[in-house]
């Protein structure tokens, strides 16, 4: 199983979404997960569209991507030259590619933030919006 | 015997001799050329045949069915194409060790048939690159050796990867080798397909 996902992998970086779908055992938690999952597929009202791009938003911007499997192709035939130097690349490549992960996301989070934390003067409505956006930015995070 | 009839035998005598000296200095001469050009190859082939003699024979053989091949120089477009594959099959080392030499012997193949060489088993293709790539043929052997044993389940992914880099040292011989319409001027860009 592993060789092959691996490969998709190297193909397409937003399939480790998928990975980690199939290797996430059921547990108690997923259950909120899975009702989040449901409410983002069945989409809610008019939001259901936004709501459902966001979700299927890339983690990586494309040129982002482009360059990061551009270098993985790299260390790939770097291999048969330098084995462990192509190991070592590779786990760089790797834990570089989660810290960026974790960046976008904090930024993200932030920005979600300065838009409701602003004292007492938020509207119910400003709130009820901010809490749908939460949950889109959520179902994405599980998703990873 | 009269006095002629012995000048005529010494210089009878003086002719064979100095044919003989003549003959054997250019049997040592051709002896010489073939060890320089084929090197390793010769050494390998007189202990092999235990005559160096025969081994000499065997080369002389080989160089005059070389030179009647027809050689052509790869065009720009084939040895980007060649070039492009061999990264491609060094790539997929890592999921298919194997295969991958198995590939990269194929791709040899193709390129030697594009550069002229007859479609031909391992040994006769060696033999043939013996006459003008003398050195790098022994990665040829070498490879060609490592994938049999694997074969055999003698050898193991570290041999595979050794196997991979003495072919594409020929592979690297034979796509940059100069144009010899270019008056031996090396390929402009000497590629290397190492990074």
């Amino acid at each position: 199983m592993s060789d092959t996902s691996d490969q998709q992998a190297i193909e397409r970086p937003a399939s480790t979404a998928d990975v980690a779908a199939e290797q996430r055992p059921p547990e108690q938690q997923q259950q909120g997960t899975a009702e989040v999952a449901r409410q983002l597929e069945a989409g809610g009202g008019d939001e259901g569209g936004t709501l459902r791009q966001a979700d299927e938003a890339p983690l990586f911007p494309p040129d982002e991507a482009g360059q990061l499997q551009d270098r993985w192709q790299e260390v790939q035939a770097s291999f048969v030259d330098e084995p462990r130097q192509a190991v070592q690349q590779a786990d760089e490549l790797v834990a570089g590619a989660i810290k960026r992960l974790a960046q976008t996301f904090a930024d993200e989070r932030s920005q979600l933030e300065g838009q409701w934390d602003r004292g007492d003067e938020v509207s119910t409505e400003d709130l009820r919006v901010a809490l749908q956006k939460y949950r889109s930015f959520f179902g994405r995070l599980l998703k990873v | 015997m009269t006095q002629d009839t012995v000048q005529i035998i010494f210089v009878a005598l003086a002719v064979v001799a100095l044919v003989a000296i003549a003959l054997l200095w250019m049997r040592k001469r051709r002896s010489e050329g073939l060890k320089s050009r084929f090197g390793a190859e010769y050494d390998t082939l007189a202990k092999h045949t235990g005559d160096e003699s025969k081994a000499e024979a065997l080369l002389a053989a080989r160089e005059k069915r070389v030179a009647a091949f027809q050689f052509t120089p790869l065009t720009t477009d084939e040895r980007n194409r060649f070039v492009g594959s061999w990264r491609e099959v060094q790539a997929q080392f890592v999921d298919d060790p194997k295969g991958a030499v198995t590939r990269a012997d194929g791709l040899l193949g193709e390129v030697m048939k594009a550069r002229g060489y007859p479609v031909a088993d391992f040994e006769q293709r060696a033999a043939d690159l013996s006459v003008d790539h003398a050195e790098v043929v022994q990665h040829y052997r070498t490879a060609h050796d490592i994938a049999e044993r694997h074969e055999r389940g003698e050898a193991g992914t570290e041999d595979l990867r050794q196997a991979m880099i003495h072919f594409r040292a020929l592979f690297d011989d034979l796509v940059n080798e100069p144009d010899p319409a270019a008056n031996g001027a090396p390929v402009k860009e000497k590629e290397k397909i190492r990074e």
